[in-house]
């Protein structure tokens, strides 16, 4: 018995050891990762026919631009690839792609029809999937429009990869400014996302301030000095008709955004030595108040859902943030840290609020999350003001002034990282910038 | 009869003692007859050169290209383990059979091919008797097997090789590998050991007779005791497996059940996928812990390319496709080579399940 028991003992003894081997998979948790652009090849868009050839070339120089210009991209020189697309129907041959380490391939084709319309075709592939990513699509339009398909081209590589809407086929308004520092002319302008194709939708004739677009891109709310005295201004984008919303008129009115309905404005009105905040019905007419403190409430955002409103207000005795109702109800406060806070914008997201912050003699550009929590400042410098965000919610675009007497505003972006902090090119001196909605 | 069973239970108590201590003993034994092997290694190398030609011829046409190899050996830090699959996929990519044992690493290299080892297993039997005459033409396959056979000294080389080595050694006790052995020991230790040795050669060779049996265990044990943190269970598996097979073959496929990975093989996977994981920071998917599965194949490549989903957590459903996409390319991308797992225990790794947690860079 001893024996039996003390063999059994053994065996037991050994029974894990041979029992090691299968127990099933192997898990591994992976917490770190690298930040760095994704590898994309933009193969030369094919030229269908002669005509095609120029807008070929600047549609492939325009679409690796839009997705290096996000930071999230890098673009792998034309020199570094081992196999050249010829023939858009073409089998990819995934191994020269995988070689230079492109893990997004797009390739496209331009053909300018009889009609005058120029139509552009594109593919992406996933490389190392060795499949392609998505249908291909087409696109087709005026000449004059090549660069509107190249955005569209872009945003949908953008969309595809990254999983989120792209911002590239959007347009920008903002102040453009010119003269002396101390006799500056403004006008309205408008441009591409990139700063391209720079229009502009009013003069100089008078004072104009903050810019903002319509839900839909089609008109633009701004604030005019026109009268002497600050008043709102609605302007349609096509037709550049405008006119003044009809308010109080002996009011000053100020800072309009439009509601997500686009058939509301909230704006500031200052009477008497208090500013309080309001909306206005424009089909109605009717305006309601929707604050009534002794002190300076101002800057409202809606929040996409058109239920609550974030705005700036210096209640407190310092300026903060606040988040209520969209009938004013319940007024929160939502910023706590040091300095003072302003120009809130809320994301089309909904998950976070954009802001300008002073502290210490410096301004930043910062986001928090709705409730105030994670606040992080993206930008610092002598002076950022009045960001917007890109209609995905992923970018942000701000003024920023230098200082001196030769210091002039300009435009910048930044990713709600704080990464690809870049100028935006191709405009001169400008403040104040409203991205719109993604174009249809 | 209790008497007689007292006494029955008291004997083969005594009987097991001594055959658990004896095995232990054995066991120490060989690693001390390992010391003596390592001059005996010296001793073939003393016999190579004395021997003019044949060896020589071997060893040059070896030698070219199994420097490069060498090289790259170290490049690839693959763990000892590795070495011997590697070493079969070089022979028949790379002519010269006896570079394999000296060198694991190499074999890591040509790894990527995970045919490539299955078929080097059965390229290197036939290949060794039938080239031996051929063997100045290509001389690597052929030239290591054809030493081994011939001297019988060559089986202590291989004993200080097998250190470095692990699998190697271990088919070496069939007596094929020996050859190898000359033909690699020879450039490395040449100098101070035959010199210093080619006293003892004499002592050594008697004692090289008692081996085979000791040389299957003794690889495994000292590749795992310097490895692997846990080699307990290795000398007993390893052990049961060179006593039921003859041939080296057999032993790599039975030794994969044994220990799990050790932490550093894990880390190494870890590192080798992470580095090619790319986290936007800033987008919706980072907000997304995800996990994928995989089947491996031998060679540490993803079976047919395919990443499964397994589940996802926090996010909207195109943030988890998006997730999930950036986990799938992380792996596929970083697979190239084969992921730096040990073959042997191929059967604890051929399932993985991959857990992408992005919390630690979200918003940094």
């Amino acid at each position: 018995m001893t024996l039996r028991h003390f063999l059994t003992a053994l065996f037991i003894a050994w029974l894990p050891m041979l029992a090691t081997a299968q127990q099933g998979p192997l898990r591994i948790e992976i917490t770190e990762g690298v930040i760095e652009p994704l590898p994309v090849a933009v193969a030369p868009f094919l030229a269908e026919n002669a005509d095609a050839t120029s807008y070929a070339q600047e549609i492939t120089k325009l679409v690796g631009e839009n997705l290096a210009g996000t930071g999230l991209f890098r673009e792998i020189p034309r020199n570094a690839f081992i196999s050249q697309v010829s023939n858009f129907d073409a089998p990819v041959q995934y191994a020269d792609w995988k070689a230079i380490n492109a893990q997004g391939l797009v390739t496209g084709s331009v053909n300018v029809a009889p009609d005058g319309r120029l139509v552009v075709k594109f593919r992406l592939f996933d490389v190392f999937s060795e499949a392609p990513l998505g249908d291909g699509l087409q696109f087709a339009g005026d000449t004059g429009a090549w660069r509107r398909m190249a955005h569209k081209v872009a945003d949908q590589v953008y969309s595809r990869i990254t999983g989120e809407g792209g911002y590239f086929d959007s347009r920008v308004v903002f102040v453009s400014e010119s003269g002396p520092k101390n006799a500056r002319e403004k006008r309205i302008g408008i441009m591409d996302y990139d700063g391209a194709n720079v229009q502009f939708l009013t003069d100089a004739a008078s004072i104009v301030l903050a810019p903002r677009f319509s839900p839909q891109g089609d008109r633009v709310l701004y604030t005019s000095y026109e009268t002497g005295f600050p008043a709102i201004y609605e302007l349609n984008v096509n037709t550049v008709a405008r006119r003044k919303l009809d308010v109080q008129a002996e009011a000053m009115t100020f800072a309009p955004r439009y509601a997500p309905d686009g058939q509301t404005v909230v704006f500031s009105l200052s009477q008497g030595g208090n500013t309080d905040i309001y909306t206005l019905d424009l089909r109605s007419g009717a305006s309601r108040r929707l604050t009534s403190n002794p002190s300076i409430e101002t800057a409202p955002s809606y929040s996409p859902d058109g239920r609550q409103i974030v705005f700036e207000s210096d209640r407190s005795g310092s300026q903060q943030l606040y988040v209520m109702g969209a009938d004013g109800s319940n007024p929160q406060r939502i910023s706590f840290g040091q300095g003072r806070y302003g120009t809130p914008v809320w994301s089309p997201r909904g998950d976070l609020v954009a802001f300008t912050k002073q502290n210490e003699g410096r301004f930043h550009i910062g986001v928090m999350r709705t409730d105030g929590s994670e606040e992080r400042l993206l930008t610092a410098s002598f002076l950022d003001e009045g960001p917007t965000w890109a209609p995905n919610g992923r970018v942000l675009m701000f003024t920023r002034e230098t200082s001196g007497s030769q210091g002039a505003p300009a435009l910048f972006s930044v990713d709600i990282s704080g990464r690809n902090l870049r100028r935006v090119p191709l405009v001169g001196p400008s403040s104040d910038p409203a991205w719109s909605p993604l174009l249809q | 009869m209790s008497t007689g069973a007292y006494i029955s239970a008291v004997a083969h108590t005594a009987f097991i003692l001594f055959l658990l201590f004896g095995g232990i003993f054995q066991r120490d034994r060989l690693s001390e007859v390992s010391v003596a092997d390592v001059s005996v290694i010296t001793e073939e190398e003393f016999a190579a050169l004395s021997r003019p030609e044949t060896a020589p011829e071997v060893a040059s046409d070896a030698a070219p290209q199994v420097q490069p190899e060498i090289d790259d050996a170290p490049a690839v830090a693959v763990p000892s383990d590795e070495a011997p699959d590697a070493a079969e996929p070089l022979q028949p990519e790379t002519p010269d059979a006896n570079d394999a044992a000296a060198e694991p690493l190499p074999t890591p290299v040509p790894a990527p091919d995970t045919d490539v080892s299955d078929s080097v297993q059965e390229v290197e039997a036939p290949p060794i008797e039938d080239d031996r005459p051929d063997a100045p033409e290509e001389a690597a396959p052929a030239p290591a097997p054809r030493v081994a056979p011939e001297p019988a000294a060559p089986t202590p080389p291989q004993s200080e090789r097998a250190p470095e080595v692990v699998e190697d050694t271990t088919p070496g006790p069939t007596a094929e590998d020996p050859a190898p052995d000359e033909v690699a020991a020879a450039p490395p230790e040449a100098a101070p050991e035959i010199v210093t040795e080619a006293e003892e050669t004499r002592e050594l060779a008697p004692a090289a007779s008692p081996r085979p049996k000791a040389r299957p265990n003794r690889p495994a044990r000292t590749e795992t005791a310097e490895t692997q943190p846990e080699p307990a269970a290795d000398p007993v598996d390893t052990a049961l497996a060179a006593a039921l097979a003859s041939d080296p073959a057999p032993v790599p496929a039975t030794a994969p059940s044994g220990p799990p990975l050790s932490g550093g093989e894990r880390d190494a996977l870890r590192v080798a996928v992470q580095n090619c994981w790319s986290v936007d920071v800033g987008s919706q998917s980072a907000n997304v812990t995800v996990t994928v599965g995989v089947s491996m194949n031998r060679d540490g490549t993803v079976v047919g390319g395919q990443v499964n989903f397994v589940s996802a957590t926090g996010g909207d459903d195109t943030a988890q496709r998006t997730a999930f996409e950036k986990a799938r390319r992380a792996i596929l991308r970083c697979q190239r080579g084969g992921f730096p797992l040990p073959p042997e225990k191929y059967d604890h790794w051929r399932e993985i399940e991959m857990t992408f947690n992005p919390d630690g860079m979200r918003l940094k």
